[in-house]
């Protein structure tokens, strides 16, 4: 049984009631999720307190869910509003600072594995910086526009270099 | 490229021992929250379930009320020998001219039509009916790109009395010149303190033997200025045409809005806008509205060699990017539209 099976069973399993089913969901799903958020702040704790936040949604809404829902994009997305408003909300408070928004990717150990330093080889900075937004936390260009204050244009252009670039790079994802 | 193959793999790749299990504690934290006070209906958190990003409506801008228009189509060419007269151009005049050339590039475009109700998903048939959709105004947002909104046009005060109008403004586009016929009346608000003027501006330009009337009127401030047309495309129907112009020091934003009426209802908008800011690259957003759908586009040139310009766009719920080449072929210029991922090509006439 692949993955996407396994997670529309635990689903019905929860959607029964039958919360034993959560561990598994969550083991499941776990990286998807707080990945969309921790692109974005860089930052352990809040990537952990939206998570939660996410599953607790998520469970509260279970119930209405349909049984073949894309379940890892429906929780990614769910992730990545609470993401956006979290940083709407902060932004604008004086004595809150996004520590780590800003910081560079190349030397983040929680982003890191064979593939991904490949990756980080190929790319510059920014392309990455781009590219990980789109590929993990699935951002438009305009609201990575809004949370790393960077026009839509010269995002747009950076996304389609990091294309470009691991095109032909990046061999087996033609 | 097969991004899905690389998103599932690149996730894959990632340390799950570097997420916290955090399983115990949701699940604690749901059950207590179960016990509390149901939360009022107005906080239904499923709101936020909707799925992917919710597409705003676009809101239209505030409509200029529609001028009296002049009537009819005779005596369509004033003389044109000896009572014609230089007139320098100030400022504004090219702003006017550009307003004029991009309806003209709008009403002569084979366009115009307006397509059926757009499908949810992007397929390659929803893809070609947004690009045909944008194609109109490519070559608007070519110009904007270019900097080439100073369409340099000639014009002459007209002193023949028995002629209608009183300035004619002839605008080449690329070897195809338009006469645009009109007259301004200073109606600034003398009694107003500040430096505002305003003009009213009433004429007509020629497509294909076609006379079209124009109304509208302009207001100039000192780092401002807007520009506002109304194009009657049949006794039904009109183009209204909206130009903001706003320079600061080291910024100068553009926008225009052209919306489309029929029996005075809008049918559709199109905004186009561009904002220069010093060492940023150039862009410009296209932004259109048609039956509560809403597709935007960021045009800017593109520095793959191989390509003129490289677009991202946002239409049903999908995005993208499309590199965009100008064809020179059997006499005529086309814009070729390829889509990155999807591999979708869309060739079409470039005016």
């Amino acid at each position: 049984m692949d993955d996407k099976e396994l997670l529309s069973k635990l689903l019905i399993r929860l959607q029964n009631d039958d919360m034993s089913a959560f561990d598994d969901f969550y083991n499941l799903t776990k990286k998807a999720v707080y990945y969309a958020i921790y692109v974005v702040f860089r930052d352990d704790h809040i990537s952990q307190d939206l998570m939660q936040e996410t599953y607790i949604d998520f469970l509260n809404y279970r119930h209405k869910l349909k049984k073949d829902v894309d379940i890892i994009a429906f929780l990614v997305t769910s992730a990545k509003n609470k993401a956006i408003n979290f940083y709407k909300r902060r932004r604008h408070e004086k004595e809150y600072t996004f520590k780590y928004i800003n910081d560079s990717y190349s030397n983040d150990e929680k982003i890191e594995s064979d593939l991904i330093d490949k990756i980080k080889d190929i790319l510059d900075e920014k392309e990455f910086m781009v590219f990980i937004l789109k590929v993990l936390g699935d951002y438009t260009f305009k609201e990575i526009s809004l949370l790393k204050n960077i026009p839509v244009g010269t995002l747009t252009w950076l996304y389609s270099q990091a294309k470009d670039k691991l095109q032909i790079k990046l061999g087996g994802y033609q | 490229m097969d991004e899905r193959k690389l998103r599932q793999d690149i996730l894959s790749s990632l340390d799950s021992n570097k997420v916290e299990n955090l399983s115990v504690q949701i699940l604690n934290t749901y059950k207590t929250s179960k016990h509390e006070k149901k939360t009022p209906w107005y906080k239904n958190k499923a709101l936020y379930f909707i799925g992917s990003p919710i597409l705003a409506s676009g809101v239209a801008l505030a409509i200029v009320l529609p001028l009296t228009m002049h009537g009819n189509n005779s005596n369509i060419l004033p003389p044109i020998s000896g009572d014609y007269v230089p007139v320098t151009i100030q400022g504004e005049e090219n702003e006017i001219a550009f307003s004029v050339l991009s309806a003209f590039n709008i009403v002569s475009s084979d366009n115009n039509k307006i397509s059926p109700l757009l499908k949810r998903r992007i397929s390659e048939n929803d893809f070609k009916e947004n690009i045909t959709l944008l194609n109109p105004y490519m070559s608007t947002s070519e110009t904007m790109l270019k900097n080439n909104l100073d369409v340099k046009p000639t014009i002459y005060q007209i002193t023949d009395p028995a002629s209608k109008w009183e300035y004619q403004m002839s605008i080449d586009d690329h070897g195809t010149i338009i006469e645009f016929y009109y007259n301004q009346t200073d109606i600034t608000d003398v009694d107003e303190d500040d430096d505002e003027k305003e003009y009213r501006l009433d004429g007509q330009f020629i497509v294909n033997s076609t006379v079209y009337h124009v109304s509208g009127g302009k207001e100039l401030e000192e780092d401002e200025y807007e520009l506002t047309l109304k194009v009657e495309l049949n006794s039904n129907s009109y183009l209204l045409i909206e130009q903001e112009v706003e320079t600061e020091q080291d910024e100068h934003e553009e926008s225009y809005l052209y919306s489309l009426y029929e029996n005075n209802r809008q049918q559709f908008l199109v905004e186009l806008s561009f904002e220069q800011e010093q060492n940023e690259e150039k862009v410009v957003e296209v932004k259109i509205e048609q039956n509560r759908k809403e597709s935007e586009y960021c045009i800017m040139f593109s520095q793959d060699p191989n390509h003129d310009f490289i677009m991202s766009y946002e239409m049903d719920d999908e995005e993208g990017l499309i590199d965009i080449d100008v064809i020179e072929q059997s006499n005529e210029s086309y814009y070729q539209y390829i889509e990155k991922n999807l591999g979708y090509i869309i060739q079409l006439k470039r005016n």
